[in-house]
């Protein structure tokens, strides 16, 4: 059967290479992102490669006024929708932030704050439908806040904590909520991140997601898997002791 | 994430720029750094390597940007990989006019070594499935090249090495298939006078003509042959790569009494002389892809590939002192392959196939002894006039590279000085 999928953030990195998985299996796509030019190569690059039909539409999730209108837009091209993929966010610059409010915030609105008002709306939907699955990119720097970027390690770990809530309340109304950690992917988010042996091709986490949001059988999910034991250890670490490092 | 070539000799240093868009190429040349396009790392050797330099790593630029399916022209971003573009039509009734053994390679690769397959005798080099392609340069233009238009920098190009610039996308013009089968023929010789015979014979009815050979012995080995299967059939691709090495396997396990062993028992698995068979196009053109990372099997110490060619003359005692050399320095391989090369012209400056026998080969990294060994196959190749392949090459030297390209003083006018590799340094400096 031919998933209907939305993607929301369709340039950025992870959910490009996630929706070519989808249009390869003949999906119907409708995508939502800031940049016209790089979403029609995108758009066609899936019609190309087998998707049934794609769609898409040009909006920046800050302007919150004009999000009723892209989940209308969605719904009339797609009907009912299987799946929503939430996979646009900013990393911000930690040090401005810490000195220049507005940075920061908008960091906040970018990741949290337009992502929470989205979700209202297709939550509510979601739940009227009864079916569907909502996978949200959130981040392993939300399960504990380091010096070097809090900011943005707040904004996610407010998401999942969102998306907690959320998953038990849509349990009841048979909607699937994914909570998607990534651990460090090479996507120009992280160009600026010195490269380590950590770091995945934003295909490989794709490829992961996709098997994942098919099986439809986790909650919360470390991309690759071992991030969630170096979560683990990490959450571990008493304050007094996490609080000297400058990680 | 390490950038190493396929032959894992070399561990370098280098910077890594990755452009997630066309445009995003632009801002490349503000690195102090000199730049080189990296595809998958598939050449074994170092003209895929930029020690103490830059790789744009070009896998992000892989999108396909128009396909006409009625008359099989395909324009991609020059990152897409082969085995990307063949899902994508294969289903609608067309291939790669010419492929190389292996669909882990991106469409730039294949530009930059003009690679070239099984039937280089009736298609010549990946250079005539080329339409045209855009090369960005550190003038910050972008050249549409092609046998028309800005045509030194389309012939410096192909087989160019990424020395040129970066090729952001590229039109193919594909072949019209009618299933995805091939008739094969497998046969066994004995000699080298029996390979050589055999490959006259086959050249004129079979597109496709490659042979294995046991390199311990004095040329025997198997010729397989084949054809795309007339009538439709309907077209399938194939599977992803079913078995995978998983870590670097021990050093000793590739040694002389292994790989010797392993030819004797691979001569002898068919029993007949002629064994004709239907074969997937996968299992045909791609048989080593099946098994992924097959690299680590060499261990950590990695591996040297030799590709040699040599012109038809002397052929048969000129390829009978080579195998001779190999078997005993008892470094042979047991991916050793034999092949007759056409006359069919690349439109390549530095384009390796010409007319000749085409030996290739790998042995594993034992230091000293393989690089002697293959400084002895060398003076054979260049006494004899012919080539190494730079693709597969992590060691010749200077000399032996100017004998192998009569037109590398014409291609260093089109060489962009932003570029460089570990490759051109060693051969050229």
């Amino acid at each position: 059967m031919k998933k209907k999928v939305l993607i929301l953030g369709a340039t950025s990195a992870i959910a490009e290479a996630t929706g070519r998985i989808y249009a390869s299996r003949a999906a119907k796509l409708f995508l939502v992102a800031r940049d016209q030019k790089k979403i029609d190569l995108v758009a066609q690059n899936y019609s190309m490669l087998g998707a049934s039909q794609v769609d898409f539409l040009i909006a920046d999730f800050i302007d919150y006024n004009s999000h009723q209108m892209i989940y209308k837009r969605a719904k009339e091209k797609l009907k009912n929708i299987d799946i929503v993929i939430i996979a646009y966010g900013k990393l911000g610059n930690q040090n401005r932030g810490e000195k220049i409010f507005d940075e920061a915030r908008e960091v906040i609105e970018t990741n949290f704050t337009s992502v929470v008002s989205l979700l209202t709306i297709i939550a509510n939907d979601f739940q009227i439908q009864q079916s569907g699955i909502i996978a949200v990119l959130s981040s392993p720097a939300g399960d504990r806040g380091r010096a070097q970027n809090y900011i943005y390690g707040a904004t996610k770990g407010g998401l999942s904590v969102f998306l907690s809530g959320l998953r038990a309340r849509l349990y009841q109304h048979n909607v699937s909520v994914i909570t998607v950690k990534p651990g460090f992917v090479e996507t120009p988010m992280t160009r600026d991140v010195g490269r380590n042996c950590l770091f995945s091709s934003p295909q490989k986490i794709a490829k992961l997601l996709f098997h994942k949001i098919e099986k439809n059988n986790c909650e919360e999910i470390y991309l690759p898997w071992f991030w969630k034991y170096i979560l683990i250890v990490i959450k571990l670490i008493p304050h007094r002791f996490f609080k000297k490092f400058k990680l | 994430m390490t950038y190493q070539s396929w032959g894992k000799l070399f561990n370098y240093d280098q910077e890594i720029i990755l452009p997630s868009w066309q445009n995003d190429c632009d801002k490349i040349f503000r690195s102090k750094y000199r730049l080189l396009p990296y595809g998958l790392g598939r050449s074994y050797g170092d003209s895929c390597l930029n020690a103490n330099e830059a790789l744009v790593i070009t896998g992000q630029l892989n999108r396909l940007l128009y396909f006409d399916k009625e008359n099989g022209l395909i324009k991609v971003e020059a990152g897409i990989s082969l085995r990307e573009l063949l899902n994508v039509i294969i289903p609608h009734g067309w291939f790669l006019a010419v492929t190389p053994g292996t669909k882990d390679i991106t469409v730039g690769g294949a530009i930059a070594n003009d690679v070239h397959g099984k039937n280089h005798h009736k298609s010549g080099t990946f250079s005539s499935c080329i339409d045209e392609f855009c090369l960005l340069r550190s003038d910050e233009d972008k050249y549409i090249c092609s046998r028309k238009k800005n045509q030194k920098y389309f012939s410096a190009t192909i087989g160019g090495l990424g020395l040129t610039g970066i090729i952001l996308w590229a039109q193919l013009r594909l072949k019209k298939i009618e299933s995805s089968l091939i008739e094969q023929e497998v046969i066994r010789f004995e000699t080298i006078d029996e390979f050589i015979h055999l490959s006259e014979v086959s050249d004129n009815d079979f597109e496709y003509s490659v042979s294995w050979i046991d390199c311990f012995s004095r040329g025997r080995g198997h010729l397989i042959r084949g054809n795309h299967m007339r009538g439709e059939n309907g077209y399938s691709i194939g599977k992803e790569g079913l078995f995978s090495v998983p870590c670097n396997m021990p050093n000793f396990l590739l040694n002389r009494c292994t790989m010797k062993m392993f030819n004797f028992t691979y001569y002898h698995k068919q029993f007949r002389k002629k064994v004709t068979s239907l074969v997937h196009y996968d299992q045909f053109f791609y048989p080593l892809d099946v098994i992924s990372n097959w690299n680590r099997i060499y261990g950590t110490r990695g591996f040297f590939q030799y590709q040699c060619v040599i012109s038809f003359g002397d052929s048969v005692r000129l390829i009978q002192t080579i195998l001779e050399n190999i078997s005993r320095s008892g470094l042979g391989s047991f991916l050793a392959v034999l092949k007759k090369f056409g006359d069919v012209r690349s439109d390549g400056m530095l384009s390796f196939p010409r007319a000749g026998y085409t030996l290739a080969f790998d042995i594993p990294n034992r230091g000293e002894s393989s690089l002697r060994l293959l400084n002895r196959l060398d003076k054979i190749v260049m006494e004899a006039g012919g080539a190494i392949y730079p693709a597969k090459d992590a060691r010749m030297n200077k000399k032996m590279f100017q004998c192998s390209f009569s037109r590398l003083e014409e291609f260093y006018k089109y060489k962009d000085v932003k570029f460089s590799s570990s490759f051109w340094n060693r051969v050229t400096l």
